[in-house]
């Protein structure tokens, strides 16, 4: 048998798994499911993100030479205005026996199963060793933010990947397992004001590439104004995009304006 | 007693009234030839249904006695005050099912001897009270029966005008589709992505106009003409409202049940005509049980905006 059938046979025959956790922790139904189909340079760094040579302090060495890194701040978290806060809570990714390449690995509770990353991460122009990779959730340390740059990730998670992350770090830390519809309701604004965030990168910042411009500086620049966008008061009842977006019923609305904003900056 | 003008007698018999586009349901005891009668349980009775009213009533054997099952189906109700038949004070021999426009509002009517008033909304003067000298049962059962054959229909109609309207959006080129969802309804691509099962960056590849799977396409559609369906039922802000669960009891919404292939009930329930727990009843019987939101956590709005789970205070 080759030495990576003899992974993915161990893996299927000894991961843990507790039968009560097993109800009560989420999984994908598909491996897949967990990632976003490519890790655009115009998407804000994000929970989940995997980063290539950012290392995380106190990570052991065989596994800090991997040099990989995923981020878990969680969304509420990662900001503080238009930048990123100095220092982010971070998990090295390294392999480990037992793990699947290709399958939710259930049990283990102290990591992050990472199936399908080597594909993932050669779709977005990264080349990894065929492993059984996962996010050392247990080893979590802060990083120093600058080092997390957009053209150093290898994969972004799907807001379902995101919502497991979360469900899986509450109970890493508590050994309380939290429905995964309680995340997703208290995140919804904060994933939804991400893709808000891409989407004015991608239509105000893009064009600008294509004229040469730095791309890191742009970003920045439209973080800035997106952030000015989002938080002034001048809408519905005196709210912000942002207040409309995290009401109950503003978000069409907020969604709305935001497009308004980037259709007059796109002409201007 | 109520102030109202009361018709004659006269002036009632053969009177057809249109209820819209509900059914009027009549039921009626065999009337009364020649001088009106207190009527005794079980008696005669001195009420003048519509002509076409009675001749289904006469149609039907079932019609024979006071607990009646029931009835014709038609447009067209019989009103009656009983202000016009003194001598019916205490008479409740007259069981009138009624239906308002939407299906659901079915409700039985007795005559009594108390007052009532006409409706603002229905010229059919249609008035719920309390049903007496008729076996419940009989009657709920007959209520129900029509309610949910009405409900049936109407579910039936909305899925034909979703499939209608999904084939006029396919024939859209989905670029199209997308930017005016994304931009003129303001649905967001985490909204939209979730609708048809797909991530927020496929949907942006789509919109950018890279290549959708024939599936997708179908789901974009779909997704496309139930926004259109609610718009067209009045709801204001469909992005938004599709997000906002269906009841406090559960975590259900209108977009869960669309990825669950019953987009025809969150028409349903957009148009008000059904209630939110019968839309979750049917949508899954089991809806308390698997559905339920979290009995030990509420989800709560800070001071700065951000969302936080905390426990119930009576949990």
């Amino acid at each position: 048998m080759e030495p990576q059938d003899e992974l993915e046979t161990e893996a299927a025959q000894t991961a843990p798994e507790d039968p009560i956790l097993a109800q009560r922790l989420d999984a994908p139904s598909d491996p897949s499911e967990i990632y976003l189909e490519e890790a655009s340079v115009y998407r804000p760094v994000s929970t989940g993100d995997i980063f290539v040579d950012v290392p995380v302090p106190g990570c052991p060495a065989d596994d800090a030479h991997f040099s990989l890194t995923m981020v878990l701040a969680h969304p509420s978290a990662m900001r503080r205005g238009a930048l990123l806060e100095p220092l982010l809570r971070a998990a090295p990714v390294a392999p480990r026996m037992g793990v699947s390449k290709k399958k939710w690995s259930r049990g283990y509770y102290d990591l992050y199963p990472l199936p399908l990353l080597r594909q993932v991460a050669a779709a977005n122009g990264f080349e990894l060793e065929d492993r059984g990779w996962c996010a050392l959730i247990g080893l979590a340390a802060p990083v120093d933010s600058s080092q997390l740059e957009v053209t150093h990730r290898l994969a972004c998670l799907s807001p379902d990947g995101i919502h497991l992350l979360l469900q899986r770090l509450v109970h890493a830390d508590t050994r309380v397992p939290v429905r995964i519809d309680l995340l997703q309701e208290v995140f919804e604004p904060k994933l939804a004001e991400l893709e808000m965030l891409e989407s004015w990168n991608e239509d105000l910042v893009a064009p600008l590439q294509v004229e040469g411009a730095d791309l890191l500086g742009a970003l920045r620049k439209a973080a800035e104004e997106f952030e000015e966008t989002m938080s002034e008061c001048k809408h519905r009842g005196g709210k912000s995009i942002r207040q409309l977006l995290e009401s109950d019923t503003g978000a069409g609305e907020a969604h709305r304006l935001l497009h308004e904003e980037i259709r007059r900056r796109g002409l201007g | 007693m109520s102030g109202n003008p009361s018709p004659s007698a006269a002036e009632l018999s053969g009177l057809r009234v249109n209820v819209g586009q509900g059914a009027a349901l009549f039921l009626a005891q065999r009337p009364e030839v020649g001088p009106r009668r207190r009527a005794t349980g079980g008696g005669s009775t001195t009420i003048v249904p519509s002509r076409d009213a009675w001749d289904m009533y006469m149609s039907n054997p079932r019609l024979s006695n006071v607990y009646l099952d029931t009835l014709a189906v038609g447009e067209g109700a019989l009103q009656l005050n009983s202000n016009a038949f003194p001598d019916l004070a205490d008479l409740a021999t007259s069981y009138i099912l009624a239906t308002a426009p939407e299906p659901q509002l079915s409700f039985p009517v007795m005559l009594t001897g108390t007052s009532w008033e006409p409706s603002a909304q229905h010229p059919s003067w249609l008035k719920a009270f309390e049903p007496v000298n008729v076996h419940p049962v009989t009657a709920h059962r007959s209520v129900l029966r029509y309610a949910l054959e009405s409900r049936d229909n109407t579910l039936a109609e909305i899925r034909r005008r979703l499939d209608r309207t999904r084939l006029v959006q396919l024939q859209k080129a989905p670029t199209n589709v997308l930017k005016h969802m994304t931009d003129e309804l303001g649905v967001g691509q985490l909204g939209a992505g979730r609708a048809i099962g797909v991530t927020p960056t496929a949907i942006r590849k789509w919109r950018r106009g890279e290549p959708i799977r024939p599936e997708h396409r179908d789901r974009l559609a779909q997704f496309a003409a139930l926004l259109g369906e609610l718009q067209d039922a009045g709801i204001y802000d469909p992005a938004g409202w599709i997000s906002i669960p269906v009841s406090a009891e559960s975590f259900v919404t209108p977009i869960h049940m669309f990825t669950k292939g019953r987009g025809d009930l969150a028409v349903l329930l957009g148009a008000g005509a059904a209630e939110p727990q019968e839309v979750l009843d049917l949508f899954d019987p089991h809806w308390r049980t698997r559905y339920a939101v979290d009995p030990d956590y509420d989800v709560v709005t800070l001071l700065d905006g951000s969302r936080s789970a905390v426990p119930r205070r009576d949990a």
